[in-house]
């Protein structure tokens, strides 16, 4: 076998992109969840929420993968710290999508109707962050083939910046929402707050780790 | 035993050593441009091939020089002969020998240095360490060092170059049509200068350089031209421009692949031909005079059977070696490539007996290191360093065997 063969390890780069691919099939199940739950169709949300579970388990197949792949004596263009803390943030964008379904089949919470739009916004734009966020990772393998740096990279960065304005935004809806529930906080049993509490968090938590996705792709890139 | 008769046995050793050569080592020169479908491994074959047996015949004798007269001073066996054309079989003997058992046992052994070693060896128990010539030992020793680094070096930068040019901009493709000609131009040129300055007189190619720089550079203007015009045929097409660039560069690979082919022939060729040569030359002329140039036949045995190892083995190597490395695209193949020929075929001029493996290795690193890789496995220059430690003693230890049965049959 020849020693030049053996000298070429696996690109982590199409199997980063792979797992945004799974990480996209499970948070994409988001929305039809929370649509579900918006109108207490509480069958459907059980149904999605295993849907979610399975696709978590899919990424978490591929994160180990890569993991694995990427033992000390590989040299990458990029540093390998990188490279796996971004693999981390990135599955947990999956895993805020999967406590986020746990805790609507946990206990059946109904949705005020007073609730309903600021749910809905604050569920938008955790969302649009969340696709910013796919769209930075979706550019790896072009970052790769021009080894991070020139053009691509500019445009990578401004694909960061959107995304990091997307955060900002669902923060503000959070708020909004939260504020809100609270306005009405006599007629909700106190159960109910603390399960708002939560779902307002993880939903929260997910658009964090969205942009902690991209603030770890922003170090892999070099005119930064 | 019959001069004639050693002679025979030598030149089919060596045949079978440049079979060996050319099986397992041009497949690494062209396992790139057919992993990114550059070439077909028919076609992939074909120019393996034939840059092979040129680079063999053109500027192969440097090195075999420096194998059958550089290491041993062959006038130290003027009155002992037999003793010499048996140090010279033992060595070429040896070292196949070597090189086979370390095969079998997956040992990433280079020709070179077990040739070395063989050669080595068999100084060391006929005429002892004053007879050797220490000081050439050492310039070749730190030839294997110097070379994987220098190699990376050059990759490094045009890697580097080809970053900051074209897949930095914002005009990737128009970027390739202006930069692409200067690379075609610079490998025309260099080739050119190689072989024609105090080119092999056999073929009246011994210019000076004056004359050589200016040949040169006209044939470096012609390579300019081709590229442009090759880089020009390229039509666009609604693909992300990167991926374009690649496939734009793919003549510029198979240009480089082809290259490193050629210096692997002027280079390598000697591991196979080296110590047969110095057998030829006694046989000859009847005594160890060193003065007559290589034969022109035996360069062509040798780059025949580097040629003969492509067609019956390479292709196999090539598809193994080409479906593993898909991860390195045309412009980094190049510049690794051009990095490596550039290296190796400088090397065989000053002759020097480089392992062509080893510096493709360090080129490949050079371009990682410009980021151009997305994973070396750097485990495996481990592997490298000890077998190449190992190769030296081992071989030697052949020959010097094969030294002693021979001498206490024979006389």
């Amino acid at each position: 076998m020849s020693i030049i063969s053996k000298l070429f390890g696996k690109s982590p780069f199409e199997p980063l992109y792979q797992h945004m691919l799974k990480v996209k099939a499970c948070v994409d199940l988001v929305r039809p969840l929370m649509d579900a739950f918006l109108k207490g169709n509480e069958e459907k949300v059980k149904e999605v929420a295993k849907k979610i579970f399975k696709a978590e388990h899919d990424a978490d197949i591929v994160k180990k993968d890569i993991r694995s792949s990427l033992p000390k004596s590989i040299f990458l263009p990029v540093a390998r710290g990188d490279i796996l803390r971004f693999l981390k943030e990135q599955d947990h964008i999956a895993d805020s999508a999967e406590d986020l379904a746990a805790l609507l089949i946990l206990r059946k919470t109904t949705v005020p109707e007073e609730l309903k739009k600021e749910l809905k916004d604050f569920v938008d734009k955790v969302l649009e962050t969340y696709e910013a966020a796919m769209t930075v990772s979706s550019e790896i393998k072009l970052l790769a083939e021009t080894s991070f740096g020139g053009e691509e990279a500019h445009k990578v960065m401004e694909l960061i910046e959107q995304l990091k304005l997307k955060e900002w935004e669902a923060d503000k809806a959070q708020m909004t929402a939260a504020k809100k529930m609270f306005s009405i906080e006599k007629k909700l049993e106190p159960v109910s707050v603390m399960m708002w509490m939560r779902i307002f968090g993880e939903l929260g938590t997910l658009a964090n780790h969205a942009e902690n996705a991209g603030d770890q792709m922003r170090l892999m890139l070099h005119n930064s | 035993m019959d001069a004639s008769f050693i002679l025979i046995a030598a030149v089919l050793i060596g045949l079978y050593s440049a079979i060996n050569i050319g099986a397992n080592d041009v497949a690494n020169a062209m396992a790139t441009s057919v992993a990114s479908g550059a070439l077909t491994i028919k076609r992939a074959v074909v120019v393996a091939g034939v840059c092979d047996v040129l680079g063999a015949v053109l500027v192969g004798s440097h090195v075999a020089n420096t194998i059958r007269k550089g290491l041993i001073d062959p006038l130290q066996f003027s009155d002992r002969q037999t003793l010499f054309l048996f140090g010279m079989l033992a060595a070429v003997l040896g070292s196949a020998l070597w090189v086979n058992i370390a095969t079998y046992f997956k040992l990433p052994v280079s020709t070179t240095h077990s040739i070395i070693g063989g050669v080595i060896g068999f100084g060391l128990i006929s005429v002892g360490v004053a007879g050797i010539k220490w000081k050439v030992v050492l310039f070749v020793i730190l030839s294997w060092i110097i070379s994987p680094v220098f190699g990376g070096i050059i990759a490094f930068t045009i890697f580097s170059i080809i970053k900051k040019f074209i897949l930095s901009s914002k005009e990737p493709i128009a970027q390739t049509r202006k930069i692409g000609p200067f690379f075609t131009g610079i490998v025309a040129f260099i080739l050119s200068l190689a072989v024609i300055y105090k080119g092999l007189k056999h073929l009246h190619l011994d210019l000076p350089i004056k004359e050589a720089l200016l040949i040169s550079l006209c044939v470096g203007a012609g390579g300019f031209l081709l590229g442009s015009f090759l880089l020009r045929r390229y039509k666009e097409r609604n693909e992300d421009p990167y991926y374009q660039v690649e496939k734009m560069a793919n003549p510029l690979q198979v240009l480089s692949a082809s290259f490193q082919a050629f210096s692997h022939g002027a280079n390598d060729v000697a591991n196979a031909i080296g110590p047969v040569a110095a057998i030829v030359a006694v046989v000859q002329t009847q005594k160890v005079d060193m003065q007559v140039p290589i034969p022109l036949w035996l360069l062509l045995v040798g780059g025949a059977g580097l040629a003969f190892g492509v067609y019956t083995w390479g292709h196999r190597v090539m598809e193994t070696v080409g479906k593993r490395i898909t991860s390195i695209t045309p412009t980094r193949g190049f510049s690794a490539e051009f990095g490596t020929a550039t290296t190796v075929l400088l090397c065989s001029r000053l002759g020097m007996p480089v392992s062509t493996t080893h510096v493709a290795v360090g080129n490949i690193i050079g371009v990682g290191l410009a980021r151009g890789i997305s994973a070396i496995n750097l485990s495996v220059i481990k592997k490298i360093f000890s077998a190449w430690i190992i190769s030296l003693p081992a071989a030697g230890l052949f020959s010097v065997t094969i030294y002693f049965i021979l001498s206490i049959l024979f006389t």
